[in-house]
């Protein structure tokens, strides 16, 4: 690990960060204040709730009622939104990690240095790791703060390991982006692997609760193995988290070794 | 200092560079030569461990450079030929990154050595000239004092001023004990600075030898001026003689060697005035790189 390039990644990552960040309080903080209001005409949206399929409102997490600060948590909060931007910022930063040296010719300068490659892809990965903690650290503050005002009663340990769960499940796509740039030095390529495959796995775990046919395949799906909602419920599924951050190791690991066996690309 | 044996680098079909066998001694200053894709670039990328060989080993500081990149990185300078900084930081805080990433938390050498390049370390990166982003690449290969740099085009963007210190800097790095292995396309850059030279041609190291004697060994123009026109004809095929041109009464000859046979030849006619010109090192290389010359690796 090198501590000089690990500063050197969080200052070119600092603008993306605090950008992304930004987006996710202000986008909770806004569906926490609408709260008070949905918790208000909850009876009018049960009701029209009950009306949808059983499957659709598993597919949006809608089955705990929307007017419950659980039910409304998971659907509004940790159903796409707050996934989905963690996962975007960790693709753009990802994808550039190792990629974006390459393709602007400043990887040469940086491996003339007394650094191995591996060194590189990992300090990078903690970099990208610590952005995540932030990111989450800052949407965990939010919901606790905002859970009060909003006169949600929940408790401030699963909103933290919700928020945690959710940087798990955006953890592999990221780990992805990283892997396919260590392999291709392209960061078109790895960012598009991350988002293709994130929306991919996205499909298979939501559609699942409307095919049969898909269920089997949820297995391979981050956003079933990894669900934020499991923690709110109470439920946790250490396998499947285990799994999704199995996996991301392995895909780190994945980018430093093909990064290591394989030429520099001049761009 | 540097060895390499049978060193090899094929993309696919192509070969980009076949059996090099380079030697670079300690405190010595060699320039690579060669036309653009001869396979310059390759060589110091793959020195650099950038890019692995196909073929061959590479050892510096006695060192596998396979098995001991780091080891060897960590006491050599480089400067890339494409050199592209990061334009979001200041010169300084590039140089304090590479020197934090050296490990070599003295930042005084590096600031000596952009005082004398007259380098201004408080601007960007990226709002620098081309001739600025040089000097700072050239400051950072030699910020941690290394044993050994490596550097591909060095002068290429500095102004004949810059370029003159740049030269004067590595005659006393040299001096001093360090080692210089550097590509140029200024082959006036590698005739004064260099004491040895290697040609690259085609992924071959065609010539490899100390600069005087490859002066000393050059083909060598003779200009006879006759009383009447002559055939150029009857001294092309004389021993050495590689090239032998008529315009008028004056006959010019490129000769290899000795020149007894063609001043016995020329004397026979009516010769009113001889001339010898020379070689300069551009027409050493472009005698090599045109095949007029037998390639040898002293």
């Amino acid at each position: 690990m090198s501590p000089d390039l690990l500063r050197k990644t969080m200052r070119d990552t600092r603008a993306s960060t605090i950008g992304w960040t930004g987006v996710l309080v202000a986008m909770v903080a806004l569906q926490l204040s609408v709260f008070p209001v949905m918790r208000d005409a909850a009876s009018d949206f049960q009701r029209l709730f009950d009306s949808y399929p059983d499957a659709l409102k598993s597919m949006f997490n809608m089955d705990a009622g929307f007017g419950t600060p659980i039910g409304y948590l998971k659907t509004e909060v940790f159903s796409v939104t707050t996934p989905l931007i963690l996962i975007g910022m960790l693709i753009g930063q990802a994808s550039a990690a190792t990629a974006a040296e390459e393709q602007h010719a400043t990887m040469d300068l940086l491996l003339a240095n007394p650094i191995s490659r591996v060194q590189v892809v990992l300090t990078k990965a903690l970099a990208l790791l610590i952005n995540l903690a932030l990111a989450v650290a800052a949407l965990t503050v939010t919901l606790v703060l905002g859970g009060v005002l909003a006169g949600m009663d929940l408790s401030p340990a699963r909103l933290v390991g919700a928020a945690a769960v959710a940087a798990a499940l955006a953890a592999p796509f990221g780990a992805i982006a990283l892997a396919v740039g260590g392999v291709t030095g392209r960061r078109g390529l790895a960012a598009a692997a991350g988002i293709g495959i994130a929306v991919l796995t996205y499909l298979v775990a939501s559609l699942a609760e409307l095919a049969d046919w898909l269920r089997p395949l949820r297995v391979i799906s981050p956003f079933h193995l990894a669900a934020p909602a499991d923690l709110l419920d109470g439920q946790p599924n250490p396998a499947g988290l285990t799994g999704v951050l199995l996996v991301t190791a392995l895909l780190v690991v994945a980018a430093a070794v093909t990064l290591q066996h394989r030429d520099i690309r001049i761009s | 200092m540097i060895r390499t044996e049978k060193l090899g680098k094929s993309y696919g079909r192509v070969d980009a560079l076949r059996d090099l066998d380079l030697r670079v001694e300690p405190g010595e200053i060699y320039g690579l030569l060669g036309p653009n894709g001869a396979g310059k670039t390759t060589t110091l990328r793959l020195l650099l461990d950038l890019i692995r060989p196909t073929a061959g080993t590479i050892s510096i500081f006695g060192l596998d450079l396979a098995t001991h990149s780091v080891a060897i990185r960590g006491r050599l300078g480089y400067l890339p030929g494409d050199l592209v900084l990061y334009p979001n930081l200041t010169g300084r805080q590039f140089l304090d990154l590479c020197t934090g990433l050296r490990g070599h938390r003295d930042p005084g050498p590096a600031l000596r050595l952009a005082e004398r390049f007259d380098l201004d370390l408080a601007r960007k990166c990226g709002q620098l000239s081309k001739g600025n982003r040089q000097k700072l690449g050239v400051v950072q290969a030699f910020l941690h004092e290394p044993e050994l740099v490596i550097l591909d085009e060095p002068a290429s963007g500095l102004d004949p001023v810059v370029q003159r210190e740049f030269h004067n800097h590595l005659r006393e790095y040299a001096h001093g004990g360090g080692t210089v292995l550097f590509s140029s396309h200024v082959l006036s850059e590698v005739e004064h600075v260099a004491d040895r030279v290697g040609i690259l041609l085609d992924g071959e190291l065609a010539v490899q030898d100390r600069v005087d004697r490859l002066k000393a060994n050059a083909l060598r123009e003779l200009e006879f001026t006759f009383a009447e026109p002559v055939s150029a004809q009857r001294f092309a095929t004389l021993p050495g003689v590689r090239e032998a041109t008529a315009d008028g009464t004056t006959v010019r000859c490129r000769v290899a060697g000795t020149v007894g046979e063609l001043l016995r030849e020329a004397a026979a006619l009516p010769v009113l005035n001889v001339t010898s010109h020379e070689p300069d090192f551009e027409d050493i290389f472009l005698d090599y790189v045109e095949g007029k010359v037998h390639s040898h690796v002293a």
